[in-house]
């Protein structure tokens, strides 16, 4: 291989390692912030669903209660939103049109907050005059991050190829700077005939060998 | 031993055998009266002082029992304990912030409205047309389930703030033509 497709190699490899070693870690780092935005969404929710929901909790009014939690469409990602007694009992519940309607999960066994590949979800208790008179779940898909790791991909693919493009283009101009000598230094060498030299014998390199003398040997 | 174990087993259901029995209705109204506290605000002039109770007042008949001592029992609604007192006379209800009415006492009714026009404490019966005569809420039956009216056209007039998510649980019922 000559050295210009050599150095233009090391080039496009270091470019295209570090450039995608880098969208790896915005990628990592922006799915981080957005599942904390997120979560975060969803408390505000709660707490909005909470205190409209207190009255139709504390006075048995299951109707009433599911009205209030349908409320919850307006944010589409909202899958299921379920309301307990302060027995633990289901009590109401919203569904979307997304959701699959399984039979309501225990309360015992539904975590305070989590998230997995498709879903994630927060349970609290609703409060009354200091005293517990429910808890509140909801569930979210997680199809914008989805969406938003998609186009994300999209992205940094068409930012990669191109930056290797430019890379490739300004490379394959700048590697000159080095190989450019070598060739000269290459094609003088190679239109003089061999010619044998005796070296001093105190500039005899014991140890070091020079690629350039070995080039210019003479018999 | 298996004694032993059954006992600790009945010991820790008890919130399952709550649920299990039935409440009759004045359970139901009992806990529904110490509620309607959390969602109404007192106007000053009757708001309980700082560590006294605020009183919940049974008129004339009481057909709670220990229905309504037992929901209030060990409770408390910003800071305020919950007392209950059985009234026979009219010029007792003064300190009352809640004042009940049952529906055997029909013919109290008027005289409890007319001793409470101008007071504030918040007058609950279960009469019919009770709330159309002035009183703020009324217990209603919706086949076997206890429901509530709210008049709060008299509500107003008694200084009283009932919450706007209490409002939309109730039917809202407006002053009879010349009750005021």
């Amino acid at each position: 291989m000559s050295i210009q497709r050599k150095i233009l190699g090391i080039v496009l490899v270091t470019c295209g390692v570090t450039l995608l070693g880098a969208s790896i870690s915005f990628a990592i780092f922006d799915r981080m912030i957005f599942m904390e935005n997120k979560a975060n969404d969803l408390r505000i929710t709660s707490q909005m669903v909470e205190t409209n929901v207190a009255a139709a909790l504390t006075f048995g009014d299951a109707i009433s209660a599911r009205e209030v939690l349908a409320s919850v469409r307006a944010n589409p990602h909202i899958v299921r939103a379920r309301l307990y007694d302060k027995y633990g009992q289901p009590f109401a519940e919203y569904l979307s049109g997304a959701a699959a309607g399984a039979a309501p999960a225990p309360l015992s066994k539904l975590p305070l907050a989590s998230a997995s590949r498709d879903t994630m979800t927060l349970s609290r208790p609703i409060r009354l005059a200091g005293e517990t008179i429910g808890t509140l779940y909801l569930e979210s898909d997680l199809l914008d991050l989805r969406e938003r790791e998609r186009r994300f991909a999209l992205n940094a693919s068409a930012v990669l190829l191109l930056s290797l493009l430019v890379a490739l283009l300004l490379s394959a101009r700048l590697q000159r700077v080095i190989s450019g000598p070598i060739h000269t230094l290459a094609h003088t060498a190679g239109m003089f005939p061999r010619i044998r030299t005796t070296r001093p014998a105190w500039k005899k390199p014991a140890r070091m060998r020079s690629g350039f003398y070995s080039t210019v040997s003479t018999k | 031993m298996l004694l032993a174990m059954l006992w600790v087993a009945a010991a820790v259901h008890p919130p399952a055998q709550a649920q299990t029995e039935t409440p009759s209705e004045y359970d139901v109204k009992a806990a529904f009266l110490y509620n309607f506290v959390k969602f109404v605000q007192f106007p000053p002039s009757i708001a309980p002082a700082p560590g006294t109770a605020i009183e919940l007042c049974i008129y004339g008949d009481d057909p709670f029992g220990s229905a309504l001592d037992k929901v209030i029992a060990g409770k408390s609604i910003d800071g305020h304990s919950l007392a209950t007192r059985r009234v026979a006379n009219a010029s007792e209800l003064k300190s009352c912030q809640v004042i009940f009415i049952a529906a055997r006492d029909k013919s109290r009714v008027a005289e409890l409205l007319e001793s409470a026009r101008g007071s504030s404490a918040l007058l609950v019966g279960e009469t019919a047309k009770f709330a159309e005569m002035g009183g703020h809420i009324q217990f209603t039956r919706d086949g076997s389930k206890v429901r509530f009216a709210i008049n709060p056209d008299a509500a107003a007039r008694s200084g009283l703030e009932i919450s706007s998510k209490l409002l939309a649980l109730a039917s809202i019922v407006h002053d009879k033509p010349g009750a005021r």
